[in-house]
């Protein structure tokens, strides 16, 4: 039997190693960074957030909330009726709004859509925006418009009318591991500016802060704008590395908190519960609105819809949605 | 063992170890731009 040299037992050792080395680099990368953009709660997220079918009108299992409007109300065949649009967020909202006043006619859905000749439909806020500015829809239901959709719309010579028709809360929210529960609305400011690298510097652990920003023109950033005030806010998210923490409103995250590792934070102390937004306790919350052009103030058809969702019915149906009525 | 047959090896799976590792980090960073909110925060591992 031949005798293995020191020699021949490096080479196989380093012949061993280099694809262990490998695999455990591998791992490592795919623990540390991959999984983490991965995102394997999208699927679930996804789908809470676009599930159409559950919000459809005049579908017995419909989720909405189903209030029959007062007949003065109440649209027939052949009127003139507005075409109703929106955040996906606010869907709940707008949907049942249909479901009360509009004719089953005016609607319409292909099985994974609404069609072109609905009244209803859900372009999302920046396609809603859009969709208000070109004439394609006549009241969308949204967030506070950004700057930029602000002066799209400028730019196009439209002007809007928002009305306020219910508010929430605007959250901040990490992983349920992470030791923080509440942070003082200075803390949230100084962690998004940039000046708090670390969680320690807020009351947290050692690690490094990794602030999740959202896209320009969604609801969620442009409130974060309006939050942060004179203060500005970071220009990247920070993703690879770190406890992240990220915002968004309440009711969307409250839909999938009980699925994934997420909890949301009290601010100044207080949680964000429904009660302590309505009581105005809890610091941060906005508007959201019902938006149509100015130069459609005098339309019967719209103001219907805006009166309706002001009454008494209509706010019943912003706070059985999930949301705070004014 | 051969020092020629050692090195073909050992090159070998050196460069297929580098390949995937290259991969893995192109293929992460094209995830960059899709990270979700929710994800990013639901899966982050930190003890």
């Amino acid at each position: 039997m031949k005798k293995i040299t020191t020699e021949d037992f490096i080479k196989y050792f380093l012949i061993l190693f280099i694809p262990l080395f490998f695999i455990l680099l591998n791992l490592s990368i795919y623990n540390g960074i991959t999984r983490r953009l991965k995102n394997p709660y999208g699927e679930k997220v996804s789908a809470k957030s676009i599930e159409l079918d559950a919000y459809l009108p005049f579908d017995e299992n419909s989720r909405i909330v189903k209030i029959d409007a007062d007949e003065k109300y109440k649209f027939n065949d052949g009127d003139v009726m507005p075409v109703l649009d929106g955040a996906t967020a606010l869907l709940p909202v707008y949907s049942a709004v249909f479901n009360s006043m509009y004719p089953e006619s005016a609607f319409g859905f292909n099985g994974t859509d609404f069609t072109k000749e609905s009244y209803l439909q859900k372009r999302n806020t920046a396609g809603a925006f859009k969709a208000i500015v070109d004439g394609s829809s006549d009241i969308v239901f949204c967030a506070e418009p950004s700057k930029k959709q602000l002066d799209f719309a400028k730019e196009h010579n439209v002007e809007l009318t928002l009305v306020p028709i219910g508010y929430e809360a605007f959250v901040f929210i990490v992983n349920k591991n992470n030791p923080v529960d509440s942070l003082t609305v200075e803390q949230v400011k100084r962690i998004f500016s940039g000046e708090y690298k670390y969680w320690n510097e807020a009351g947290g652990d050692n690690y490094r802060i990794s602030p999740v920003l959202r896209a320009e023109g969604s609801g969620s950033q442009t409130a974060m704008h309006a939050f942060m005030g004179d203060r500005k806010l970071l220009t990247k998210s920070n993703i690879f590395s770190g406890r992240a923490i990220g915002y968004s409103f309440r009711y969307y995250v409250e839909g999938i908190v009980s699925d994934t590792n997420i909890k949301m934070l009290a601010l100044n102390g207080i949680e964000p519960t429904k009660e302590n937004i309505k009581n105005k306790s809890y610091p941060v919350f906005s508007n959201f609105y019902a938006i149509y052009r100015s130069s459609d103030s005098d339309r019967e058809d719209i103001k219907k819809v805006i009166d309706f969702v002001l009454s008494e019915k209509g706010q019943e149906i912003v706070e059985k949605s999930g949301y705070v009525g004014l | 063992m051969k020092n020629k047959t050692f090195v073909i090896i050992a090159s070998i799976l050196f460069s297929v170890g580098m390949i995937i590792t290259i991969s893995l980090l192109a293929y992460t960073y094209k995830l960059k731009d899709k990270a979700s909110l929710t994800g990013v925060i639901s899966t982050e591992r930190v003890k």
